[in-house]
């Protein structure tokens, strides 16, 4: 069920009122409950996958645990990674894989017949599939102690609000909260309701409605001009923020609500002034994990400065491969990763400009983020279009097709500025109080003004006809 | 709105003495109603709405649910003897009979179904009908209820359970849970209900900036669907039982507040109907004749009761035109009200052409009559009489010498456009001698004129003639024959005839059917005579003259 649905409307009270009633460890069990039920939702069959992921991994890490022999934990591990990485495969990548290769051999002249599963991609499969890898990983790396209560490990792996789209937590921060009595304070229910309803109005009003303009700009089959094109990929960006950093605030807001503190996954991404700075405030745990369990893994920083760049690409390659079995995604990927790679070329020569006085102070750091910005944007091009064909079009459109913009397309730029002006102020209150998760931080009047604003426009501008999360597809 | 206000300004006012987390909830509510007493909360500003707001731009179900609104806060009207509520079908049936009679009125929403009425049971009843009459075809009972029904419809409160649960018994109830949800939210806050008028209201200023400032669209390959097909696509067995339920839930509430309730079979344009089609409507027939016999005061008219439409009834897909309508109401109201159908003749009631072009011809024609000169001849009729001017011009003269004659006729005229023009035409003026009429062909092609309607309508038309112009002499041409001989407007025609052929009694109306002298021996139009099987070649004008020539002598050589 999705968050911003009828179901969750009547399901979450529920099972809250449920929550506060129960001891500790009825809480755990209700919260398993919990989390099947939600997952079940959309499918029931999809629940034999995340228990048999959750047994193995149980089973192995105790195991691992329980074993001095280097070897044998060594293929404990395997046995971990092949399980999930081979879920994640079968179901998220095989069709993509061979279709690509039918294709691949039929440009070489060599027809072969492909196999295709045609299996539909369980939701939140790239999530739980990393979440419980870091957790085998950590207990191989011997910085994590088994848990051994089944249930508290499986509430780990299926804990509902951040099952199908993140924050992907790690197992030393989210598993002793589960072990833990839990006291909810005042201070975190009013900082769960104030995230929730952020997550919502991000989510039902930006993103759902900025939605409507990317869906028709790269639904169009024919030629669109550069103005519209801008306007799309802008609006993109907003939407993208919106529908994903608002299911992570919903998310956090909701494990607030239970005394659980989960990881914030967004702070900030578009006010960074580099590609660095970007994979530190966007998906941030996505980023810190494959940073931890792909990148460091392949050498890091180590070696040479081309080991350092290769590392860099590779880690985007397959960090952009996870977002979805397509090419365009692939190619996103390659782009963050030369940006990445480029960014750490140019270092000395940045220093040298910082040095010299040049774009220091507030406008030389608005310029910078600005132009950061735009360079994200370009990215979003990618990731929206839907296939590398359309990528080019479009960029082609960006850089050549420019004229008088046309009646639509001036509707569409004022509805873009319609959709994100209220939730930038109210961005920018946080960004002035530097804190996401709390409304304590914003001047009273500010935070009334502010909240009166958000509810009327969510009311009258609020998208209730249930869009998917895009996150969901990952 | 005055309570509104009040409590505005108690939470206002009073914010200061509550503890700190409790003074911002306050003031936050506060605020919230004072924006929604001015956006949403006062008669001005739904007047403003009313306004502004165009159905083509907002939409006509938006549209429909403003003028609700506004009726709400300012009409507080007397009881009503019949109330007709259904979609914009229903508004076009009863509109303009509903401005003759005052206790008649109509509850109009676009594209209105049976769910829609149980929505708006409360709005219904508030305008205190003694009886409610519902216009329901095939269509309406087997399409899917939009889910936007319940987006917009009035508050619910305890009705909401049941409603839940009828939808939720859908095959793909589930698909409700959108809408559902946003009713959830209208109940509590009418700005997710009403939000359409502040959205509409943005997009009209965005839409005038663009318009100002941009360059127009390129057209877009937009992929134009067949209505016909989105039509037919719409029916669906699986809706049926659904809006049944919906209906008998909606009569029977009606019933339990007295209101009688009259469902009357509705048609759509027959050229939707398919074979899939047919046997679902000959089914909705049968169920709703059953809903009636099983639920006391409810009343089921079939059409065969009220009104058998075809397609020239049509406008379009599913508006009848306003003549069809007008009678309809009548007949309608009269069978609900236990009287026989009236006797409404819409081919004997004066009636005007929305064509500039015909404006234009009566008009020159009655400046004729009023400027010119007396006429001996004067001719009435439709294009076959006008063609006197065209490709009969010589022959007139030729057959006749130089009589004066004057031709009023108008093509395409039907009766009731002769008798609009015939209270404007001073014909008193012309003194004329003889007047030959020839109309009645075009009424032919009408399915839902009936020959007898025909026959009298033309029969006025001679009575008129003859009260306003005692001296002269009316020469009745029956209806010449068209078409193929199988034809259903030749029938009609010959049936006409067979009626007007009785109809002569006064001897200043001679009654002449030359039809006889314009077909082959195996009863065919000769196609010399009429090329198209309707109008006249110069040598059908030359048939018809010289016919026409010794009736016309006796009469101007009369004294």
């Amino acid at each position: 069920m999705l968050f911003n649905s009828l179901r969750f409307l009547v399901f979450f009270p529920v099972v809250y009122a449920a929550y506060r009633a129960l001891g500790h460890r009825w809480q755990n069990r209700l919260l398993l409950l919990a989390s099947y039920v939600f997952y079940a939702s959309w499918d029931w069959r999809f629940l034999s996958l995340i228990l048999f992921s959750t047994a193995v991994d149980y089973v192995c890490a105790l195991r691992m645990g329980r074993s001095a022999d280097p070897r044998a934990r060594q293929r404990l591990l395997l046995v971990s990674l092949i399980t999930n990485l081979g879920l994640l495969g079968t179901f998220k990548y095989f069709d993509f894989f061979s279709t690509s290769l039918v294709r691949l051999m039929g440009a070489l002249g060599i027809a072969i017949d492909g196999v295709t599963l045609h299996v539909i991609l369980p939701v939140g499969i790239s999530f739980y599939t990393f979440q419980t890898l870091s957790y085998t990983i950590d207990v191989y790396r011997g910085r994590l102690e088994p848990e051994s209560n089944f249930a508290d490990f499986a509430l780990f792996v299926a804990f509902f609000p951040q099952l199908v789209a993140g924050p992907i937590e790690r197992a030393e921060h989210l598993l002793p909260q589960i072990r833990r009595k839990r006291n909810v304070t005042s201070e975190q229910i009013s900082a769960g309701l104030w995230m929730v309803a952020w997550g919502f109005f991000l989510k039902m009003f930006m993103a759902d409605n900025l939605a409507t303009i990317v869906d028709d700009v790269f639904g169009r089959s024919g030629a669109v001009d550069g103005p519209t094109v801008l306007i799309a990929v802008y609006a993109f960006a907003f939407q993208i923020f919106g529908d994903f950093a608002g299911y992570s605030f919903i998310a956090k807001g909701i494990g607030s609500l239970m005394g659980i503190e989960l990881s914030t996954n967004f702070l900030f991404p578009y006010l960074v002034t580099s590609p660095r700075e970007f994979w530190r405030h966007w998906h941030i745990t996505l980023s810190s994990w494959l940073r931890d369990y792909l990148y460091v893994p392949l050498g890091g920083n180590r070696g040479s400065r081309w080991r350092v760049q290769r590392n860099l690409l590779l880690t985007m390659l397959l960090g952009g491969l996870w977002h979805g079995a397509g090419w365009t995604f692939v190619l996103w990927g390659a782009y963050q990763g030369v940006a990445l790679a480029v960014q750490r070329g140019c270092e000395p020569w940045e220093r040298r400009i910082a040095a010299a006085g040049f774009l220091g102070g507030p406008a030389g750091h608005a310029v910078k983020v600005a132009l950061m910005f735009h360079l994200t944007c370009l990215g979003w091009l990618i990731f929206r279009a839907t296939s590398v064909a359309q990528a080019g079009d479009m960029l082609t459109s960006l850089l050549t097709r420019w004229q008088l913009p046309t009646e639509s397309t001036l509707i569409q730029a004022q509805q873009l500025l319609l959709y994100t002006a209220l939730p930038l102020v109210v961005h920018a209150l946080q960004w002035r109080a530097r804190d996401v998760t709390t409304w304590a931080a914003i001047p009273p009047v500010a935070r009334v003004a502010a909240a009166v604003a958000m509810v009327y426009a969510m009311l009258v501008w609020g998208n209730y006809g249930g869009g998917e999360f895009i996150y969901f597809q990952f | 709105m005055v309570a509104g206000l009040a409590l505005v300004a108690l939470g206002l006012g009073q914010a200061h003495r509550l503890p700190s987390p409790w003074r911002g909830v306050a003031r936050g509510l506060a605020g919230l109603g004072l924006v929604r007493i001015a956006l949403l909360g006062n008669p001005w500003i739904w007047q403003f709405y009313s306004q502004v707001h165009d159905p083509h731009e907002i939409g006509w179900r938006q549209a429909d649910v403003i003028r609700h609104q506004l009726d709400d806060q300012f009409r507080s009207r007397p009881g009503l003897r019949w109330l007709a509520v259904g979609s914009s079908q229903t508004g076009r049936i009863y509109g303009e009979y509903a401005k003759e009679r005052d206790d008649l009125d109509v509850f109009v929403l676009s594209a209105m179904t049976p769910l829609d009425m149980v929505l708006h049971e409360e709005a219904i009843a508030r305008r205190r009908p003694a009886g409610v009459l519902l216009y329901l075809s095939d269509f309406d009972i087997a399409r899917e209820p939009p889910g936007n029904a319940l987006v917009t419809a009035p508050r619910q409160g305890l009705r909401l359970p049941r409603l839940w649960a009828a939808l939720h018994a859908l095959p793909m109830g589930d698909r409700y849970d959108g809408p559902m949800a946003e009713l959830l939210l209208g109940e509590v806050f009418p700005e997710a209900k009403y939000g359409f008028v502040l959205r509409g209201t943005a997009d009209k200023v965005m839409h005038r900036v663009a318009a100002r400032a941009g360059r127009p669209d390129p057209p877009r390959e937009t992929s134009a669907r067949d209505r016909v097909a989105w039509l037919r696509d719409s029916f669906d067995e699986r809706y049926v039982e659904l809006n049944l339920h919906f209906l008998r839930e909606f009569s029977t509430r009606m019933r339990s507040r007295n209101i009688e309730v009259v469902i009357v079979e509705g048609r759509y344009n027959p050229v939707v109907a398919d074979a899939r089609t047919r046997p679902l409507a000959q089914r909705v027939r049968e169920d709703l004749a059953a809903m009636a016999r099983d639920i006391e005061g409810v009343v089921y008219l079939p059409s065969e009761e009220t009104l058998v439409l075809g397609e020239d009834d049509f406008d379009d897909l599913s508006h009848v035109t306003e003549e069809v309508g007008q009678r309809l109401a009548r007949r309608v109201i009269a069978r609900a009200e236990g009287r026989p159908a009236p006797h409404y003749n819409p081919a004997a009631t004066p009636a005007a052409k929305e064509s500039a072009q015909w404006r234009a011809r009566a008009a020159d024609l009655e400046h004729q009559v009023r400027q010119g000169p007396a006429a001996p001849v004067v001719l009435l009729g439709d294009s076959i009489i006008e063609g006197w001017q065209g490709p009969g011009k010589d022959v007139w003269r030729r057959v006749h010498g130089e009589i004066d004659v004057l031709n009023l006729a108008v093509s395409a005229d039907r009766t009731e456009h002769v008798l609009w023009r015939l209270q404007r035409l001073e014909l008193e003026r012309l003194r004329p001698k003889a007047i030959v009429v020839l109309i009645g062909t075009n009424n032919c092609v009408r399915r839902s004129q009936t020959a007898a309607e025909i026959a009298e309508a033309i029969g006025v038309i001679v009575s008129e003639l003859r009260e306003r112009l005692p001296e002269t002499h009316v020469l009745l041409l029956g209806l010449f024959p068209r078409g193929e001989p199988s034809d259903p407007a030749r029938h009609k025609a010959a049936e006409v005839n067979s009626i007007l052929a009785t109809l002569v009694g006064d001897a200043f109306v001679h009654y002449l059917d030359l039809g006889a002298a314009f077909v082959d021996g195996d009863g065919r139009v000769r196609a010399d005579l009429m090329p198209d099987q309707l109008h006249l070649s110069t040598a059908g004008y030359e048939v018809w003259a010289r016919h026409l020539e010794p009736a016309l002598a006796a009469i101007l050589d009369s004294p």
